[in-house]
């Protein structure tokens, strides 16, 4: 059981496991897709207890639809759509009142200003965990649709076309939310190091 | 320093994206090393949305919690004990 933490990942022999009940398949999938599906969770909904909530929604509803599962995308894309939307359902029963913030999303101004060099190897130059707090506070402060368009892409690590399939939008759109994701959370970061290395001179 | 709200700066801006990703097709890349070669708003901008980058993708990962993946376990073999 123990050589079973370095198996090489099979996506195609998982989903056939999941599909025959494979008790281990279980295991299988929440080691592999756990960590990954509850960063896309925590950085949606904002707290842990809630993320938890979605994740643990999200491995059920996987169980269960995993027969419906056509193969047409990869696994992974399939499953970050399920968080996606679980964790999207989760914000609408949380504020019912407030619509998905894409008029905000339109109207925020990301023409950068800040135009100062940051030190070369920002992470070291700096107080880690604080430099942390920051990241963590601008990209909080995104509008939902620009900052799952940068979770995904930027620190998933997914393409355009299987963020954009995801979020269920064309590429063009997705560039388009990333574009804007980057620019704004540049600019954030940009206020971190000018404030931390100003202060510090 | 100031980065142009005006061309040719407000153009290389919307090629921002493609060019980091290294999508951008090889004309318009020249091109643009042409322009940051000469504008330092330009370079900035290429190499802090950069650093940005990298800084999520190493350090923007919110941590699993042991706690988290135990239960989420625990309520998976639960779910799987009861459809056998
Ligand atoms: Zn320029």
């Amino acid at each position: 059981m123990c050589a079973n933490a370095h198996r090489p990942f099979d996506e195609d022999a998982l989903v056939s496991a999941l599909r025959r009940g494979d008790r281990r398949a279980c295991d299988d999938l929440v080691r592999h897709y756990a960590p990954k599906l509850y960063n896309v969770a925590l950085r949606l909904v904002g707290r842990p207890d809630e993320a938890e909530d979605v994740l643990q929604e999200t491995f059920i509803a996987a169980c269960e639809k995993i027969k419906d599962f056509k193969g047409h995308s990869r696994l992974g894309t399939w499953l970050y759509r399920i968080v996606t939307n679980n964790g999207l359902m989760y914000l609408r029963r949380r504020r019912p009142t407030v619509p998905l913030d894409e008029v905000e999303e339109a109207s925020v101004n990301v023409h950068p200003r800040l135009l100062q060099k940051w030190p070369d190897d920002p992470a070291s130059a700096v107080d880690v965990a604080e430099l942390r707090a920051a990241m963590e506070q601008a990209i909080a402060e995104l509008p939902e649709t620009l900052r799952l368009a940068f979770v995904l892409r930027d620190i998933e690590g997914l393409s355009t076309r299987e963020a954009a399939e995801v979020l269920g939008i064309s590429p063009t759109a997705l560039k388009v939310r990333l574009h804007r994701a980057r620019l704004l959370l540049r600019e954030r970061l940009a206020e971190y190091f000018t404030t931390v290395r100003g202060g510090s001179q | 320093m100031s980065l142009s709200p005006e061309e040719p700066c407000r153009r290389w801006l919307a090629h921002l994206c493609d060019y980091v990703d290294g999508e951008l097709d090889q004309s318009l890349c020249a091109e643009l090393e042409r322009h940051m070669a000469e504008c330092e708003a330009c370079t900035v901008v290429v190499e802090t949305t950069r650093q940005t980058i990298t800084l999520y993708r190493h350090l923007g990962r919110a941590e699993l919690p042991e706690a988290t993946r135990r239960r989420l376990k625990q309520l998976i073999e639960r779910s799987v004990h009861e459809q056998d």
